[in-house]
């Protein structure tokens, strides 16, 4: 186990090493001059090039990237171009509203789309599965934005029941901003749990035709202690591992959704960034993403040989 | 962070306090109260005289109510709150207003300068100035009191250390302190549009060179020390900003609001039901084609006015195609300028051939290419030109939502004469880096279609960057002629003569067509009625002093 562990640890280094090589040569593919676009048309040619020696941008690619390593593995992840300030910094700013949207929406999905799912398998056949099955389509045909603009107009327009706009949803840090979290974790998470509620649906019918369910039920049983024991411990791996993907996914932050409702995140910062061709910007959540990515990869893969113990690493 | 949350809950607080307070006054002593907001008025009015219009909601007929906290929408984040910094769009002239007053205050009615931290500024020779400064005006916390010593620093430093407000400093070579309330600029070359361009722009803004150099430039970015009516509290970022009323402003009674906080909401859905529905109280710029249903709304004002801005279709003159003069002269007659007008812009722009509005010195008053097309014009052009049936080329846009519509519209208008354009939508960093390059051998377009907020209501700010060589706007039309003109108009001093520069400028580069001009485009935002003195300026600035809440 601790030389698996170990392998996959350093396996990270590279994994990362290329991630940031790939996105430094595909921003210098698309080209745009960050300079240039960050000072504008009353710039004259001699202050782009003054600005440009600034910040080491005249240094060919090649030796910048290099730099950027080594000051990254310093834990200096530099300064931004369009704002000078540490990248570190900025992205730490935005952090708590992509972690509170992220985990917000990773455990409505998991409420409703695992209970959904248990509830259309274990009621095959009969009018609420139907009902299940026609939420989890829609809820995953709907584009999220679309979601979003809809719930805003009815529910914040219309019933004025819930704020429209987020702007802030650092809710450890300040409870006040609770209700804030209400529309986009529902835009948010209306995919993924649709989408969780189909797996466990079909994971949970599976093992429910297994023999020892049937053996359980022989036995006598509750039929709840048969599902949560039985059935459910063993549908567990496919659910666990969408369940992880999904929170990757929304840890890089949601770009549109944070648009909208005007949620300072992570996804918002990286597209600014892009538009602005804010190199390190992009490379430092790119690495931090990237990692988060790699690390609850591993996260879930240790998890199986906890949910079933004949899974073993060597 | 938790403390800065309890920083702004507290802030709240004592601004509910406060305004709980004034309340149990009025119904204490209301002749008291009156008679102070009447002197308050009178102090306004007087400084209203001294050149910053509408500061008193006299038309009103209305009281003044101090106090409360107005919400106001924002399109963008600024990058830097630092004076002598621009960056961030619209957000940022808008957030600035509040922090910082300039030394000359635009009067966008006469377009002229007028007195506001400086009180006078002559020239001792074409090539000195002598500004006198207004005493008694104090820093934000405590960095006591502004001095030439202050603005010599602020335009020094912009200028050595190239800070992006140096293009406001064009043809300044510094300045120096004669005494505590006076200095002198010192120009490489004559320069007419000092007054609106640098002192009454970004230019204008002083920074506290105490608080500059504690801070260091990084830190003063984000925690700017101005003598604005209000001073800075609190930076969210991606969030909101929040200012709050400065106790020592110089304008004593002003201004009527304890608290702005700047939210920073990108999407026009969101900004405008966010108006709608009372989470905001004035937002700025609406998308064109919602400016008549929120105008229906109950409760919301909106406020458009012609903007100080353009769009343009740049043609690069070395191209095979567009480089031919009369192929340019043919796009520029086949353009329906009214029809964008009314199908991009729903009524809330004003077409144009040229990059100056109506109001500005050197307003020509003449038109050279219909507003309404005249495509038999464009097909005789087009065969002069040696291209009977017709030409291609393909034409590069930004992301802007309105400029790929009016691209579009032109597209189609084009057509009819003959000529066929290839749209090319770039993001706007794609785009820029190809517009702007350093210099003119690194432009990489044919065309280009974008649009430009204009600095001050100074025709040179129309017109310099993008035809005099060497400039970045410039798309490589070699003509000293045209140099010329541009140095002369610069320089001159007498208004009229300046005028007729102008006008003979245009005589010369509209013909040429190298820039395309279609409309200025107007500034719109919107307010909740209880909003008083909002005033929309034809620029992405504000004025707060003035405005109060009628709650």
């Amino acid at each position: 186990m601790s030389g698996y562990l170990l392998r996959r640890v350093l396996e990270i280094v590279p994994t990362l090493l290329l991630i940031t090589l790939l996105v430094f040569s595909l921003l210098q593919v698309t080209g745009g001059d960050p300079i240039a676009i960050m000072l504008g048309p009353s710039a004259t040619s001699e202050l782009v090039e003054q600005v440009r020696h600034e910040l080491e941008l005249d240094r060919p690619a090649w030796v910048r990237y290099p730099v950027w390593l080594w000051r990254v593995g310093q834990g200096d992840l530099g300064k931004s171009i369009r704002t000078r300030r540490p990248v570190l910094d900025m992205i730490l700013a935005r952090v708590p509203v992509t972690v509170t949207l992220a985990a917000s929406a990773t455990l409505f999905s998991i409420l409703f789309g695992v209970s959904g799912g248990i509830y259309a398998a274990t009621r095959r056949g009969r009018p609420g599965s139907y009902v299940v099955g026609v939420a989890a389509m829609v809820g995953g045909s709907v584009p999220n934005y679309f979601l979003a603009l809809v719930l805003m107009v009815v529910l914040g327009v219309e019933l004025r029941l819930v704020p429209i706009a987020a702007f802030s949803i650092d809710v450890l840090r300040d409870p006040q901003t609770l209700p804030n979290l209400l529309m986009p974790t529902l835009a948010l998470g209306a995919g993924y749990t649709a989408l969780l509620s189909r797996i466990t649906r079909a994971s949970v019918l599976e093992v429910l035709e297994q023999d020892f369910v049937r053996s359980a039920r022989a036995k006598g049983l509750a039929e709840w202690a048969v599902t949560v024991r039985h059935v459910l411990r063993n549908a567990l791996l496919p659910i666990v591992t969408q369940v992880a993907i999904n929170a990757v996914y929304l840890l890089g932050g949601s770009v549109l959704i944070e648009t909208i409702f005007a949620l300072p995140g992570i996804g918002s910062l990286l597209v600014e960034s892009i538009i602005a061709r804010d190199l390190p910007v992009v490379q430092g959540i790119t690495l931090i993403v990237g990692f988060l990515f790699i690390v609850v990869n591993l996260l879930t893969d240790l998890l199986y040989s906890i949910l079933d113990p004949r899974i073993r690493y060597a | 962070m938790s403390g800065r949350a309890g920083e702004a809950t507290d802030a709240k607080e004592m601004a509910m306090e406060e305004g709980e307070e004034r309340t149990r006054l009025t119904r204490r002593g209301f002749f008291g109260q009156t008679g102070r907001w009447g002197a308050a008025a009178v102090v306004a009015a007087v400084a209203d005289r001294a050149g910053r219009p509408g500061l008193v909601d006299v038309a009103a007929g209305q009281t003044p109510k101090r106090g409360g906290t107005l919400r106001f929408g924002l399109p963008n984040e600024p990058l830097t709150l630092s004076g002598t910094m621009t960056g961030g769009d619209q957000g940022l002239g808008i957030v600035m207003s509040a922090l910082y007053d300039t030394l000359c205050v635009t009067d966008y009615t006469t377009n002229t300068a007028k007195p506001g931290l400086a009180l006078s500024w002559t020239p001792r020779d074409p090539k000195t100035w002598v500004v006198k400064l207004r005493s008694g005006v104090q820093f934000h916390r405590g960095y006591g009191e502004l001095t030439a010593e202050d603005v010599v620093f602020t335009i020094n430093t912009t200028i050595e250390k190239k800070h992006t407000g140096v293009f406001a400093w064009s043809s300044v070579q510094g300045a120096e302190v004669l005494d505590r309330y006076t200095f002198v600029i010192h120009l490489s070359q004559p320069y007419q549009p000092l007054q609106l361009t640098a002192l009454g722009s970004v230019g204008g803004n002083v920074i506290s060179k105490k608080a500059f150099e504690d801070l260091g430039r990084e830190k003063f970015e984000r925690n700017p020390v101005g003598a604005g009516p209000f001073e800075f509290k609190e930076w969210k970022e991606g969030s909101e900003i929040v200012v709050t009323r400065f106790d020592k402003y110089w304008q004593p009674g002003l201004p009527y609001l304890d608290r702005i906080e700047f939210k920073i909401i990108k999407d026009h859905f969101v900004r405008q039901n966010l108006l709608k529905t009372g989470g905001l109280d004035v937002i700025f710029t609406l998308q064109y084609k919602d400016v008549e249903e929120m105008r229906r709304t109950p409760g919301i004002t909106v406020h458009s006015v012609p903007g100080q801005t353009f769009d343009f279709i740049a043609s690069n003159p070395k191209d095979p195609v567009v480089g031919n003069r009369l192929v340019r002269q043919a796009v520029a007659h086949a353009i329906n300028r009214n029809a964008i007008v009314s199908e991009v812009y729903y009524g809330q722009a004003v077409p144009t051939n040229i990059p100056t509005p109506k109001g500005f010195v050197g307003y020509p008053g003449k038109v050279w290419y219909p507003y309404g097309g005249d495509v038999a014009k464009a097909r005789q052009l087009l065969a002069e030109a040696g291209h009977p049936d017709g030409v291609t080329f393909p034409v590069i846009v930004s992301d802007k939502l309105q400029l790929r519509r009016e691209l579009e519209i032109i597209s189609g208008q084009l057509a009819r004469a003959g000529i066929k354009i290839e749209i090319q939508g770039l993001d706007l960093g794609t785009f820029n880096a190809r517009f702007f390059g350093p210099d003119v051998t690194k432009k990489n377009f044919r065309a280009a279609l974008r649009d430009i907020a204009i600095v001050s209501p100074d025709p040179d700010s129309t017109v310099y960057w993008f035809h005099h060589k060497g400039t970045l706007g410039w798309v490589g039309l070699e003509d000293p002629q045209i140099d010329k003109l541009l140095e002369d108009a610069r320089a001159e001093s007498s208004t009229e003569k300046r005028d007729q520069l102008y006008k003979r400028l245009f005589d010369v580069i509209i013909p040429e067509a190298t820039y395309i001009y279609t409309v200025h485009a107007n500034y719109i935002s919107a307010s909740r009625s209880m909003v008083r003195s909002w005033e929309q300026l034809p620029t992405s600035i504000a004025r707060y002093t003035a405005i109060w809440l009628d709650r």
